[in-house]
């Protein structure tokens, strides 16, 4: 009976059950089920439980294909069709032992298999780890800034305090005082920084801006600095370095002093020197070598490389240094933020060079600008009745925001272009209303407003706030309200607008 | 004949399929991880007290896929009953639950199918909590093949449901 199948599968390797309807093989040709003839397929293996109700089925077939069965001990992986309800009677199924080529297909399988699971396991746990990270960061920067607000306060006041009659030695007291809020201060705004770079929340603000006049001057506070100390500071400028650049003015400042601030806190005696040097320049971009020399006690070849970690200080105990040990951290990132690099060269007992190369984009417009130095206070009648505090970085934008808001009768105003400014100014004086760019250096624009409104003195707390962003999304504006903003205004900026919400704001404050 | 259910474990590979059908069925468990190819077909028979009746669970623990749609289609005739099964440590096999369980539900209508989330010993109870996003609201069970923890609970409920 069985030859009449065997025809069209005509495969020495084909294997054969005929099976009746009701499932008793009436005939095989296998070797891997023996003396089977006369029993139930369900008797063979577990498999063929599923195959019962197909046997009544009209003609029809179903393969399936890599079935592992094991049969008196032995594994089997076969490959299998059933054709069902042949000549109305039975049903028939053909198989293969492909026991060996399934052994191979399950090594490949095995050895894919198990790398992939330990590459998803290594990519979960880096996920893990980046959370953590970043909870660690945004803790910090959130910590930070609730560190800021008293040192914000104890600043304010102190310098209250300094307009007073105060005697001699109570103006030393407040010297103190002020000094060591001021290092608070940096630590804690290096602290903000380093997170805010880690969680890429981190922003440069590039504005026009005197680099000469810039580098003079920060050169004559560290003359100042290293004299305190009796130490004598070199400071060279290349005349070839370009006057008007255009880059983040706040983060070249930060380095500088960082580096400069570092060679003269480790230097005893001798010479710390700042050197400035143009490399190279085309018409768009200079590039500028910083070097800062100093012979003080140098580091040892196998901590140059942790001295650019954070919270670590080189021989903490040999000197009574009183940095939080991430400057020089905070340092590196900036510059690479910067696109730049820095590189050291070190000897003990001999000195240090710290070398760091910036690319500047130089300013088209390398005329002196007149009136650039709008920065602070423009009307002043003490008989004014409103007083608006304004935040803006550039000083063109300055001009034209000023030009606008000078429409409004009866109100001084104040500029500063940067956070920590805004609320020096709060401190010092009551305002009607503080307008804020988003981008501020130092502090910006949703933090400054933050401080406000989280304040522990009404007075500051209570003051309207007016946003300027120039990059306006419905989610910022959002976060605004959150925030308790009392206006968001999106560039392209509208005078008319600009002038309506102020007049609302400060009539609402009058009717008080 | 007694009754007979045939119930078909799949889900990624490496989640644990072979070994909570190896854990039900002999009451063991293995570190090693032997990748099953094709399918393996085993059988366990259950009683059910409540309805004073025995059933052989037939069970087809399949070869792990990460892509539920490349299954072979003959292995699903005849199902029962579906257990899914994912590994809550590892977020790859399950972050398509829902389009795999979508697909199944659409090979095979009226088919139930448990959703089970193995290998609950690698992880806290704080760490399921906070998953109900990813899995939770479509699982049914957590269980580990490698305590034991509600495996037989996993089966013998099954059988009861398809009694
Ligand atoms: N810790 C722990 N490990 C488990 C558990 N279940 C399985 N494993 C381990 O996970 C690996 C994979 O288990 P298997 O049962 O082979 O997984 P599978 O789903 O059958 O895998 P494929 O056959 O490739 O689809 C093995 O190393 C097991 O020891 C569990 O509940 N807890
Ligand atoms: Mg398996």
């Amino acid at each position: 009976m069985l030859e009449n199948y065997q025809l069209p599968l005509k495969e020495t390797t084909n294997q054969l059950l005929l099976i009746s309807k009701d499932g008793i093989i009436l005939d095989a040709k296998t070797n891997v089920f023996k003396n089977c003839i006369g029993k139930s397929i369900i008797d063979l293996h577990p498999f063929f439980y599923s195959l019962i109700d197909l046997l009544t089925l009209k003609e029809n077939t179903f393969n399936f294909d890599c079935i592992n069965l094991e049969i008196e001990g032995k594994n089997y992986t076969l490959d299998a069709i059933l054709h069902t309800n042949i000549e109305k009677e039975h049903s028939i199924f053909v198989f293969q032992d492909l026991t060996k080529q399934y052994t191979l297909y399950q090594k490949m399988a095995q050895r894919k298999n198990v790398s992939e699971i330990k590459k998803q396991l290594l990519d979960y746990n880096n996920t893990i780890l980046q959370e953590k990270e970043t909870f660690k960061n945004t803790f910090i920067a959130n910590f930070s800034h609730e560190i800021k607000m008293p040192i914000s306060t104890i600043n304010g006041f102190t310098r209250l305090l300094e307009n007073t009659n105060l005697e001699q030695s109570q103006r030393y007291n407040l010297k103190v005082i002020k000094n060591t809020n001021d290092k608070l201060n940096t630590m804690i705004s290096d602290i903000i920084d380093i997170s805010k770079i880690e969680t890429n929340r981190f922003s440069i603000l590039p504005i026009r801006y005197n680099l000469i006049e810039e580098l003079n001057t920060i050169a004559t506070i560290y003359t100042a600095k290293s004299k305190e100390k009796g130490l004598e500071l070199h400071y060279t400028l290349d005349p070839n370095c370009p006057k008007y650049v255009v880059g983040d003015k706040y983060r070249l400042v930060q380095i500088l002093n960082n580096l400069v601030g570092n060679a003269i806190k480790f230097t005893q005696a001798g010479t710390v020197a700042l050197k400035i040097n143009c490399v190279s320049t085309n018409n768009n971009t200079a590039q500028i070598e910083f070097s800062i020399v100093d012979t003080g006690i140098g580091i040892e070849k196998n901590q140059i490389e942790s001295i650019f970690n954070g919270f670590y200080q080189i021989n903490n105990n040999l000197i009574n240094n009183n940095g939080a040990g991430l400057g020089l951290s905070i340092t590196k990132k900036l510059i690479h933020q910067l696109g730049g690099k820095i590189q050291v060269n070190s000897e003990i007992d001999k000195g240090s060079i710290f070398k760091v190369f910036l690319d500047f984009e130089i300013s088209q417009n390398q005329k002196e600008d007149e009136g650039e130095e709008i920065t602070k206070i423009v009307k002043t009648t003490s008989k004014n009745d409103f007083k608006i505090l304004l935040a803006e970085p550039l000083p063109i934008n300055q001009k034209k925001l000023l030009k606008i808001i000078s429409q409004i009768k009866n109100c001084d105003i104040v500029i500063v272009d940067n956070g920590d400014k805004v609320i020096e100014e709060l401190y010092k004086s009551n305002f009607s209303l503080v307008i804020l760019n988003l981008k501020l250096p130092t502090m910006d624009g949703l933090d400054t407003a933050r401080f406000i409104r989280h304040s522990d003195y009404k007075e500051i707390s209570k003051t309207p706030i007016i946003i300027l962003s120039e990059k306006p999304s419905k989610k910022e504006e959002a976060y605004c309200k959150e925030r308790r903003v009392n206006s968001y205004i999106g560039k392209p900026f509208d005078k008319s607008e600009i002038i309506r919400k102020i007049k609302y704001i400060l009539k609402k404050k009058q009717a008080k | 004949m007694k009754i007979s259910k045939k119930i078909v474990l799949l889900g990624h590979f490496g989640v644990g399929k072979s070994s909570l059908i190896r854990r039900f069925v002999e009451n063991t468990f293995s570190e090693d991880y032997k990748v099953t190819i094709g399918v393996h077909i085993f059988k366990k028979n259950v009683s059910i007290p409540e309805k004073g009746t025995d059933v052989s669970l037939v069970l087809w623990d399949l070869e792990g896929n990460d892509d539920i749609s490349n299954t072979r289609l003959s292995y699903l005739i005849g199902t029962h009953a579906f257990i899914y099964v994912y590994d809550v440590s590892r977020p790859a096999t399950y972050k398509n639950l829902e389009s795999e369980l979508e697909f199944l539900k659409e090979k095979q209508k009226n088919t139930p199918i448990t959703v089970v989330g193995n290998k609950e010993d690698l992880v806290t109870k704080t760490y399921l909590k906070q998953n109900v996003d990813d899995f939770g609201s479509l699982t049914d069970l957590y269980v580990s093949a490698k305590t034991g923890h509600k495996v037989d609970f996993l089966f013998s409920k099954l059988a009861e449901a398809l009694i």
